[in-house]
């Protein structure tokens, strides 16, 4: 079942590598989107960072570049 | 007799701003968004560089997937552009909204930039603490249902619809059932 915060999921914008962002919508968005972190934090109302990405990482922490 | 601007042109603006705001940002407009993202920017002062960015993804991505999956995946049909100038149209839109909401109301509408209207004054009174107070629990009220639904009445309401989104004309058909739902019962109550 699809995410139904697939199109509007502010991670999204963050991608200008097509092939990037259509691996993560492949595996979390369109196949099961209920193990996605930012799914799970939002469905539990918590807060979702921008840069958490659907596995649980923050981007940039493994580049030590984080925000 | 009072002014108003005729009903479609009001249509005509919001119809222009869906359409120019991801143009120029990148990002579907969403105010509640706008918000969000101001917030978490002053929050965790500010984000990755773009480069840096991408370079983190990349990393992110490959130690999630593989290379393989990288180098496999389709193109996207629709992938959203980079954002040219985001933050300076972020900066600009949130006091635009006030802005033009009070150059309207002053140019086309009863000059009465900081009335509600009669109805509001009549259930909440005329006091500045009350009226803002309900502004206020109503402000509340509805941050948390836009953070609930993924979205506010210009996301989903508006980008949403228009671009079909099931999730979006659902919400939206929820919300203002509610909203006029709630707005007859008040009235009912009231008298």
């Amino acid at each position: 079942m699809t995410c139904p915060h697939k199109d509007t999921c502010p991670l999204f914008p963050v991608f200008t590598n097509d092939k990037l962002l259509n691996v993560w919508k492949t595996f979390y968005c369109d196949a099961d989107h209920a193990t996605c972190e930012r799914f799970r934090r939002s469905s539990e109302g918590k807060e979702v960072a921008d840069s958490l990405l659907p596995n649980g990482t923050t981007l940039g922490r493994r580049t030590g570049s984080g925000p | 007799m009072t002014r108003f601007l005729d009903f479609w042109w009001g249509g005509l603006l919001t119809g222009a701003i869906a359409v120019a705001y991801p143009l120029v940002t990148g990002s579907m407009l969403g105010v509640s968004g706008v918000y969000d993202r101001l917030l978490k920017r002053l929050r965790y002062g500010g984000e990755l560089a773009d480069d840096a960015r991408q370079r983190a993804l990349l990393a992110e991505t490959l130690a999630a997937f593989g290379p393989r999956a990288a180098a496999e995946a389709p193109e996207a049909p629709l992938a959203p552009a980079p954002a040219p100038c985001d933050p300076a149209a972020r900066l600009f839109f949130l006091p635009g909204i006030v802005l033009g909401a009070a150059l309207g109301a002053l140019v086309w509408g009863r000059g009465e930039a900081w009335s509600l209207g009669a109805a509001f004054v009549a259930r909440f009174g005329s006091e500045l603490w009350r009226g803002a107070g309900a502004l206020f629990a109503a402000g509340v009220l509805i941050g948390l249902g836009a953070r609930m639904g993924g979205g506010c009445t210009s996301g989903h309401g508006i980008s949403g619809v228009a671009l079909g989104q099931r999730g979006s004309l659902v919400g939206t058909a929820v919300f203002w059932s509610t909203a006029v739902g709630i707005a007859r019962l008040l009235d009912a109550v009231g008298r």
